[in-house]
C-alpha cells in the first residue's frame, strides 16, 4: 500500500536503512538512529512523500521477549523506538524503528522537525528512560518529578508502589507545621498506630 | 465650603482621559502566576495550567497532565487480549465504543481475520452513536462553560437518550466492552433499530435547539470566533487529527482516507472549516453529528442478516449450548478464558477515526495470550500538546473556549 514511499525512502538513505519489511500491510524500516532527524526532515519535505504528520512515537522494551521469536533484539539493543509518519495528501504511511540500548539509551530528538514530538518524546523518556538528545524540555510528563524508575520497563514490577507526592515542608495555618516537627503530614503507614505493611513490594 | 468661588479652583487642568492608560503602564507591575486546575469549575478534564499573566495576557503557560494516569499500557501488558477490552472503555469515556472497535480491529489485524459483515455494520452504528455522544458533550460543555446553561441541558438530555439505546445494546451506558475479537458480543435486540431511529429524531431536535441557542448567539460567538486560531501547517506540525484538523481546512478523515469496516459503502460528507478557530471547531462538530446520523440510518437499512461473530473457537467463545453440551465446547471455553486468544508474534499499528481524531493502537505480540506491548495513540494527546502554543500571547478569557473546543478527554490523554 505504501511500498512506493518505502522505496523512495530506502533509495535516499541507502546504508542507514538496516532492514525493511511489511508487517500486516504496514511498511516499516529499521534505521540507524543517529540519522533520525535528517530522515524525519526528508519525509516531511520531500515532494514525493509529503509526510506532514508524525502520527505516533512510542517505544517497546524487548528485555523479556522470547529470544527465538523473529522480533527479538540483541541484548545490547533493549529498546526499540517506533515512529509512525503519515501523509494527509497522499494517504500513505511509513513506520521507522530505531534500536537503542546500553546503560543510558538515547536517540536524537526530532522536535525541530515535528513539534508534536515534544510531548511524545517526554512520554517515552518518562516511561522507558530513553533520552532524546537535543530535546528542549525533557521532563517527565504523566508521572511526577520525584518518581523513581521508568514504569513501562519490563523490570518495573506492576505492583510497585511509590508515595504519590514528595512531602513539602509547608507551614500550614490550620494543621500546624510540616514534617519534621509533626508527623501529621507523614504517609499513613508511618504514623503512630499504623499497621505494619505486609506487602513486600510496597514502598520498596 | 460655602464660600467656594470659581477663582479658588485649582488652576491646573485635569489630566486628559487618555493618560489613564499611560499612568497605569508606569505603575510597577510584576507578572502574576495563575493556577488553573487540576480541578476547575470552568474546565472539564483534569489538567493543570500554570499561566503567567501580564495584565490579562498569558505570557507563558505550562500545561501539566498526568492527574488521571491509571497505567493503561502497563495493565494491558498484564492482561489477556480479551481482558484489555474493558480498559479501553475507560480511555475516552464519552465515546467508549469507538475505543472498543479500534482495539479489537488492531487485534484482528494481528490475527489476520475479519469479522462478519453484520458485525461490521453494528460496529459502524455503535461508533457513530458514540461519535454523536462525544460531540454532544463537547458542544454542550462548551456552551455551559461560556455561560449558557440551556444548551448543556439539551445536549446532555440527547446524550442520555442515546446512552439508553447503548445500554439496551451493550448492557452499560459508558463501560460498554461491547466488541469481541472477531465480532461483537451480541446481535442488536429485537425492535432496537426502530427505537434508535425514533431516538435519532428526538436527538436531532435537541441538537438543532443547541445550534439555535449557540451558533448565532452574540455572547457565544464573540468569545469563540477568532480565538484559539491555528493554521493548517501548524496543526499538522502538532499532529492534529479529527475535527480540530478539519476546522483548519485539511480534508483528512480516516474513514475516507483509509476506509475500514464498511465506511466505503456509506454516503457521508466530511465537513471542513477554513479559519481553524474555536468557532469552526464547534461548527465542524455540529455538522459531524448530522453526518453520523445519516451514516447510522444508511447502515441500519443496508445491514444484512447473518452471524455477528466469527465461528472459530480458538478466537471467539463457543455458544453456551456447545459449552455445556460438548467436551470440545467446554475445552475451547476453558482455554480461551484461562489462556486467552493465542495471537501470533508480530507487531501492528491499526488506526480508526475516533471522535477526536485518529485513534491508533500499536500492538506487539510474542505469540502468547497477553499483549507484549499495547500502546494507544490517543487523538487528544498531540492536540493538548499544542494548547500552550494556542493560548500563549492571548487573553486569559480565551483560554476557556480554546480548552473546550479541543475537547481534551483526560482518560485517553493520560491513559
Amino acid at each position: 500500500m505504501s511500498q512506493n514511499a518505502l522505496d523512495l525512502f530506502s533509495a535516499r538513505f541507502g546504508s542507514a536503512v538496516l532492514a525493511t519489511g511489511n508487517s500486516h500491510g504496514d511498511e516499516w524500516a529499521r534505521v540507524d538512529g543517529s540519522h533520525i532527524a535528517e530522515m524525519a526532515r526528508f519525509l516531511k519535505q520531500d515532494a514525493g512523500l509529503q509526510m506532514q504528520l508524525l502520527v505516533d512515537l512510542t517505544c517497546v522494551d524487548y528485555a523479556q521477549f522470547d529470544p527465538s521469536a523473529p522480533l527479538a533484539l540483541d541484548a545490547a539493543d533493549r529498546f526499540e523506538v517506533i515512529y509512525v509518519f503519515g501523509s494527509v495528501t497522499l494517504h500513505h504511511r511509513l513506520r521507522l524503528k530505531v534500536r537503542v540500548g546500553g546503560g543510558a539509551p538515547a536517540v536524537p530528538s526530532i522536535t525541530d522537525v515535528y513539534r508534536t514530538a515534544n510531548w511524545w518524546e517526554r512520554l517515552v523518556w518518562d516511561f522507558y528512560g530513553v533520552r532524546f538528545d537535543g530535546h528542549p524540555d525533557l521532563r517527565r510528563i504523566l508521572t511526577y518529578d520525584s518518581f523513581e524508575g521508568h514504569p513501562l520497563r519490563k523490570d518495573y514490577p506492576i505492583h510497585k508502589r511509590q508515595p504519590l507526592t514528595s512531602e513539602r515542608g509547608v507551614q500550614d495555618l490550620v494543621r500546624g507545621p510540616g514534617p519534621g516537627q509533626s508527623n501529621l503530614h507523614a504517609p499513613m503507614s508511618q504514623r503512630p498506630g499504623a499497621r505494619p505493611n505486609t506487602r513486600s513490594d510496597a514502598y520498596d | 465650603m460655602a464660600n467656594f468661588h470659581l477663582e479658588q479652583r485649582p488652576k491646573t487642568p485635569p489630566p486628559p482621559v487618555d493618560d489613564a492608560l499611560s499612568t497605569e503602564q508606569e505603575m510597577p507591575t510584576e507578572p502574576m502566576q495563575v493556577n488553573l486546575g487540576p480541578s476547575h469549575p470552568a474546565t472539564h478534564g483534569t489538567v493543570r495550567i500554570v499561566a503567567e499573566l501580564d495584565g490579562e495576557v498569558i505570557t507563558k503557560a505550562d500545561v501539566e497532565i498526568g492527574y488521571l494516569h491509571r497505567g493503561f499500557e502497563k495493565s494491558a501488558e498484564n492482561a489477556t487480549w480479551a481482558q484489555v477490552l474493558p480498559y479501553t472503555d475507560r480511555l475516552n469515556y464519552v465515546s467508549p465504543l469507538c475505543n472498543n472497535v479500534g482495539y479489537v480491529m488492531a487485534v484482528e489485524k494481528l490475527l489476520g481475520i475479519k469479522d462478519p459483515e453484520r458485525s461490521q455494520y453494528i460496529r459502524v452504528i455503535a461508533s457513530e452513536i458514540s461519535r454523536i455522544t462525544d460531540h454532544l458533550t463537547c458542544v454542550g460543555a462548551m456552551g455551559l462553560e461560556l455561560g449558557g446553561f440551556a444548551p448543556f441541558i439539551f445536549a446532555i438530555e440527547a446524550r442520555e437518550l442515546l446512552w439508553d439505546r447503548i445500554a439496551e445494546l451493550t448492557g452499560a451506558r459508558m463501560t460498554t466492552a461491547y466488541t469481541r475479537i472477531g465480532g461483537v458480543a451480541n446481535d442488536i435486540p429485537p425492535g432496537w433499530a426502530d427505537k434508535l431511529k425514533a431516538t435519532l429524531v428526538r436527538v436531532a431536535e435537541m441538537r438543532e435547539e443547541c445550534d439555535k441557542l449557540l451558533s448565532k448567539n452574540r455572547i457565544f460567538v464573540d468569545r469563540v470566533r477568532g480565538t484559539g486560531i491555528i493554521s493548517a501547517e501548524e496543526a499538522l506540525d502538532f499532529g492534529f487529527t479529527g475535527p480540530c484538523l478539519r476546522a483548519c481546512g485539511v480534508d483528512y478523515d480516516v474513514r475516507k482516507a483509509h476506509p475500514y469496516l464498511v465506511y466505503d459503502r456509506l454516503d457521508f460528507v466530511v465537513p471542513l472549516g477554513t479559519a481553524g478557530d474555536n468557532y469552526e471547531r464547534y461548527l465542524v462538530r455540529l455538522e459531524e453529528m448530522r453526518q453520523s446520523e445519516r451514516i447510522i440510518l444508511q447502515a441500519l437499512d443496508q445491514m444484512p442478516e447473518g452471524p455477528v461473530i466469527v465461528d472459530d473457537w480458538r478466537i471467539a467463545l463457543p455458544p453456551k449450548p456447545a459449552v455445556y453440551g460438548s467436551i470440545e465446547g467446554a475445552m475451547a471455553h476453558f482455554k480461551l478464558v484461562m489462556q486467552g486468544v493465542q495471537v501470533p508474534a508480530g507487531e501492528v499499528y491499526q488506526y480508526t477515526e475516533g471522535a477526536n481524531g485518529e485513534l491508533g493502537f500499536y500492538l506487539v505480540s510474542n505469540g502468547a495470550g497477553k499483549p507484549y506491548r499495547c500502546h494507544v495513540r490517543a487523538p487528544g494527546f498531540p492536540i493538548l500538546s499544542a494548547l500552550e502554543h494556542l493560548i500563549t500571547g492571548k487573553m486569559l478569557a480565551d483560554l476557556i473556549p480554546t480548552f473546550d473546543s479541543i475537547n481534551m478527554i483526560g482518560g485517553e490523554v493520560e491513559q
